[in-house]
């Protein structure tokens, strides 16, 4: 008696697992609801814009050629015409692989001397951090290589930088890009494999660990918390910042969605964050299997660096934009970069004010029409 | 409501019908709420809405409407109304003339019948012919707990009035809501609530429907309006279907999300992509039903919360 009862508690388990499993790759979302906030055009036709962040004057800085092999840094001026070109690198160094697959990005400008610095992560023969000088005209000058030998050949996604030479940088598979099956049994196996390294100026050390997949990273506008998009279990992450750069989690919310790379408002601390709502159809991201990734922004209202609103700004099913991984808000334009396609400026002609909004209030009476 | 191409929009209020709870009954009496048309023009927004008045010998206390279907005569420019009307004994459809003169509906004739059974909404073709959609067969409360909610019995349809004869056109449907027919009256849409899904009929030339397409929503869908300038489908849908269904049951206690969402219809016969135009936890506006769009303005009306008017500014 016992004995069947066991059994059908251990199948009623493995039924939970299999349906759990079923929902988490999304096979039952497939009526994706347009929604756009303006028109939107086109600025950059193909070859991906997985990482992109604003500079300044209204110029917006794309990571290029992910999907392909190699890269490039495009810009877009929004304040002259909407069609992205490629930055010039002067200095580079004499490497084949010098810009291949670059991936995730992040600019500082230095309080000392006022120059900006842009850092982006690329796929070369080792995990590397390309370091550049970004000068007036929209030149890149090479200055450095950095690589540590805990993650030169793991799968890094996205960094943040917080000092010269100094940034956190997420560690989204233990496999590298170049063994794409081994990736992605990791990524559905769900084991929780992924960390956050800091990174000091010599040597990187794990301060977060026990993520899945963990993407996006990107940091408040006071310096003091540090937010991460855990794509895999589709949640969003904040860490306090400790005084020698150790991480503490202050909260962890479910969104529901494949929260990709995430945009920090410095005026606001608004996230803008680039997602993929259907889990399943990521496999399908260069399109091969003409699966239609849909796409999807949004953008969360933050309060002393907590949660106070979440709005779905722009999705979209496949049609326009696919593989949708970030996304800014620039004086009233909304520009969406995708991982391995497009990238789309859009007018932002409504957005809601940023105060925070009491939930759960009672409605003042019962009102009729 | 019903939007006129004038811009003249015609809203039910004081909803009630008898398979409500009790808990709503009371609430409803409590706070004397009665059955009224209200008039909103989207020309004149400030003016508000302005409620009509009835003649005399129409009994106001027990009008309780709900679903609407306006026609304007082309040659005399006579403006009709045919309202779905739930009084304490039975459901009745009303017809009633528009005197813009007086602000007032002159009652012209009730229509009773055994057909007219849990009326919803109804969709006028001429001064003196319709289809409605009757919801299902219970009439109280706990008989559509357990025909409807429970058994999920399909036992709502649609029926034709054609000036004489009621007939059945569509049966076997699952708790339909709106209907609405397509502009040039060769088309009628049919909201499906619970398999959240939109019925898209081709009307054929004994007035019998045959279904042309079922699109399916993810959302339950409850009135439609015709978008003027696209012809596409404008529907207020009810995301969390049991928060709506909280909501009918206590308005007072529960808030439910609105959606309005704007369906593309390839020659006013084929859906074929959706774009959401509001959306909404609750705090605004909940269980929005319906959405009529004029003029890059859209007014949200709801079952028994607010009239939302908005600015659309993300449609071209």
């Amino acid at each position: 008696m016992f004995g069947s009862a066991a059994r059908l508690i251990f199948i009623g388990f493995v039924l939970k697992q299999i349906l759990d499993y079923r929902d988490w790759l999304d096979f039952n979302r497939d009526v994706i609801f347009t929604v756009t906030p303006g028109k939107c055009h086109v600025v950059l036709h193909d070859g991906g814009s997985e990482d992109l962040t604003h500079v300044g004057n209204g110029v917006v800085l794309f990571s290029t050629g992910l999907a392909t092999s190699k890269g490039h840094i495009k810009a877009v001026d929004l304040n002259q015409s909407l069609n992205a070109f490629t930055l010039n690198i002067t200095n580079s160094p004499e490497r084949d692989d010098f810009m291949t697959k670059l991936h995730g990005l992040s600019s500082w400008r230095d309080p000392h001397t006022g120059k900006l610095y842009l850092y982006v992560i690329s796929h070369a023969s080792e995990e590397s951090i390309e370091v550049f000088e970004v000068e007036d005209g929209m030149n890149l000058k090479y200055i450095k290589t950095i690589t540590d030998s805990s993650f030169a050949s793991k799968f890094m996604n996205d960094l943040v930088v917080v000092g010269k030479d100094k940034f956190y940088i997420s560690q989204f598979a233990h496999f590298p890009i170049r063994d794409m099956t081994k990736v992605n049994l990791e990524w559905l196996s769900r084991w929780k494999t992924g960390n956050i390294y800091y990174y000091d100026g010599h040597r990187a050390r794990v301060v977060a660990s026990n993520l899945e997949q963990p993407n996006g990273i990107n940091i408040s506008p006071d310096a003091k918390v540090i937010y991460l998009s855990e794509w895999g279990s589709k949640t969003l992450k904040a860490y306090r910042r400790e005084s020698t750069n150790n991480l503490v989690e202050l909260w962890s919310t479910y969104l529901g969605t494949g929260i990709d790379n995430i945009e920090v408002d410095p005026d606001t601390g608004d996230l803008w964050i680039g997602a993929h709502p259907v889990m399943w159809k990521v496999i399908d991201l260069l399109n091969i299997f003409g699966a239609k990734h849909p796409g999807q922004v949004l953008r969360i209202k933050m309060t002393d660096n907590a949660i106070s609103e979440i709005e779905e700004v722009f999705s979209d099913d496949g049609n326009f934009l696919y593989g949708t991984s970030s996304a800014t808000n620039v004086n009233g334009k909304l520009v969406i970069g995708t991982v391995s396609q497009k990238a789309a400026v859009c007018e932002l002609n409504y957005l809601s004010k940023n105060e925070a909004t009491d939930s759960g209030l009672l409605p003042d009476s019962y009102v009729a029409n | 409501m019903e939007t006129l191409p004038n811009g003249m929009t015609f809203i039910t209020a004081g909803f009630k019908w008898s398979i409500g709870s009790p808990h709503f009954s009371q609430l409803y009496t409590d706070h004397g709420r009665k059955g009224r048309i209200l008039l909103f023009n989207f020309n004149t927004p400030e003016k508000g809405v302005t409620e009509l008045s009835f003649d005399e010998d129409f009994d106001q206390s027990t009008f309780h409407p709900h679903g609407i279907s306006v026609i304007q005569n082309k040659d005399t420019g006579k403006i009709t109304l045919f309202v779905v009307n739930h009084t304490p004994d039975e459901d009745r459809i009303e017809r009633f003339e528009f005197i813009e003169e007086k602000m007032m509906l002159e009652h012209e004739l009730s229509y009773i019948d055994e057909a007219i059974n849990i009326a919803n909404d109804v969709a006028a073709t001429s001064e003196n012919s319709f289809y409605f959609t009757n919801y299902c067969y219970s009439r109280s409360s706990l008989g559509y707990l357990i025909e409807a909610i429970v058994l999920l019995l399909p036992w709502g349809n649609v029926v034709y009035f054609d000036g004489a004869h009621y007939s059945e056109v569509v049966d076997g449907l699952l708790m339909p809501n709106g209907i609405l027919l397509s502009k040039d009256k060769k088309y009628a849409y049919v909201a499906n609530g619970i398999l959240s899904s939109l019925s898209v009929f081709e009307r054929e030339a004994n007035n019998h429907l045959e279904i042309s397409q079922e699109f399916q929503l993810h959302a339950s869908p409850d009135n439609f309006l015709i978008e003027p300038k696209s012809g596409n489908l404008l529907v207020g849908v009810h995301p969390v279907l049991h928060q709506t269904g909280a909501h009918l049951e206590a308005p007072d206690l529960h808030r439910a999300p609105t959606k309005v969402l704007m369906v593309h219809m390839k020659n006013s016969s084929f859906a074929d992509g959706i774009t959401e135009l509001y959306s909404d936890e609750g705090n605004n506006i909940s269980a929005g039903s319906v959405a009529s769009v004029y003029d890059n303005k859209m007014l949200i009306g709801s079952v028994v919360d607010k009239l939302l008017y908005c600015e659309v500014r993300t449609l071209e």
